[in-house]
């Protein structure tokens, strides 16, 4: 049981990375927020392809998916998973590969999505705690939740 | 961007990760008042009068998806799933009410669900999980049976309930003769995505769009991308 949550938080995880960094924040490099004073940073940032986030997000994304070759001994297809478990055991040297891969997801997502430790993040209870943990925070995180939309 | 895209409210989960003592994000809906109740899951029906595919049974254990590309009133590839007859959004900010995470159930009871705290509910999720796979990585019995094989699968009808990433993910199954003889499938963006149902009640991405300013980029309007996008939507095979 224990490794299947492993196996499929990771899949859930790397999916809630890829649309924020690649499908939704790139959004907001758009001409249309040209005049904004946040856009020259949103830009340089997100632009789809150019922006400086890809080049954070893709090698995390992608060791955090190692879990499955791990867990499910098949990467990357989720099919592997069997109802009754998972495809193979896990030993000592793979438990430490596993602990070394989400040390590694926790650093990415506290240096560079919240630039806090998460559980401070998780401390947060409301929204006007939000607005004040996310004044004068960096992290792509803090950013987002600032955005002011434009409609035309 | 929490004034883009309100949606209608109800949301559900069918759980995810379980545990000796549960599951880490329960099962439950928020429901019509605004209260995390228990999920009716035999209340689960598919409408298909907006969509281009035929009538069949309205239980997805039941039902068919033959395409019908010439209906009239259609305009979608998309079925209708209803909870109770009510649309019903999923994903990761119905997961994180359900489980009542307390920025996101504050957040929610302020502003209902919007562009803005979809995308908080993702990644404050994704903490969550993060902290998670560290406990359950550290908890792993090493080199211990991994799976649980039924050798054969007898006559009957089966359910398998998950959440994936982008929400409530259901498959109705029916075996005869070691077979499958019928399989259905409601996918999250069926749910978020789905057209109006026989009362003319949009799904929850429609009632989220009316009303936004789109000014005089018409349909181009950044604002509808970042209502729909908000929603995570895979519409690439939608023909459930």
């Amino acid at each position: 049981m224990l490794a299947t949550n492993i196996a499929h938080a990771g899949e859930n995880a790397a999916d809630h990375l890829t649309h924020f960094y690649i499908f939704f924040m790139p959004d907001f490099a758009r001409e249309a927020y040209a005049a904004h004073g946040w856009h020259e940073e949103t830009r340089e940032r997100f632009a789809a392809t150019r922006g400086s986030a890809a080049r954070d997000v893709l090698p995390a994304r992608a060791r955090l998916l190692e879990t499955m070759g791990i867990v499910a001994g098949k990467w990357l297809h989720s099919l592997a998973f069997q109802p009754g478990g998972t495809t193979r055991a896990i030993d000592l040297g793979e438990r430490v590969r596993l602990l070394s891969i989400t040390t590694a997801f926790r650093s990415f997502l506290e240096r560079i999505v919240f630039a806090d430790t998460l559980e401070n993040v998780l401390a947060i209870s409301s929204a006007s705690e939000l607005d004040r943990w996310r004044d004068g925070r960096g992290g792509d995180f803090a950013l987002s939740c600032g955005l002011r939309t434009v409609s035309r | 961007m929490s004034g883009l895209g309100r949606g209608a409210g109800q949301m559900m989960s069918y759980g995810a990760y379980h545990g000796v003592d549960g599951e880490l994000f329960p099962r439950g809906l928020f429901g019509p008042r605004a209260a995390i109740e228990p999920l009716p899951l035999t209340q689960i029906t598919e409408d298909v009068s907006h969509a281009w595919m035929r009538g069949s049974s309205a239980d997805p254990a039941h039902s068919s998806t033959v395409p019908d590309p010439d209906k009239p009133a259609a305009y979608s590839w998309c079925k209708a799933p209803r909870l109770s007859g009510q649309p019903i959004e999923v994903g990761a900010i119905a997961r994180q009410t359900v489980a009542g995470q307390a920025l996101i159930a504050d957040l929610v009871s302020v502003s209902g669900t919007n562009v803005r705290n979809c995308v908080i509910a993702r990644l404050i999720e994704t903490a969550r999980i993060a902290l998670a796979m560290e406990q359950w990585t550290r908890a792993l019995r090493l080199s211990e049976p991994f799976c649980h094989n039924t050798r054969e699968t007898p006559n009957g009808s089966y359910v398998g309930l998950v959440e994936a990433a982008r929400g409530s993910l259901g498959h109705w199954m029916a075996v005869r003769d070691g077979r499958i003889e019928r399989y259905q499938i409601i996918a999250p963006t069926t749910w978020n995505f789905s057209p109006r149902d026989s009362f003319d009640v949009g799904g929850p991405l429609e009632q989220a769009l009316v009303g936004t300013d789109v000014g005089d980029a018409g349909p181009r309007a950044v604002a509808i991308q970042h209502i729909v996008r908000s929603f995570d939507p895979c519409m690439v095979c939608t023909a459930h």
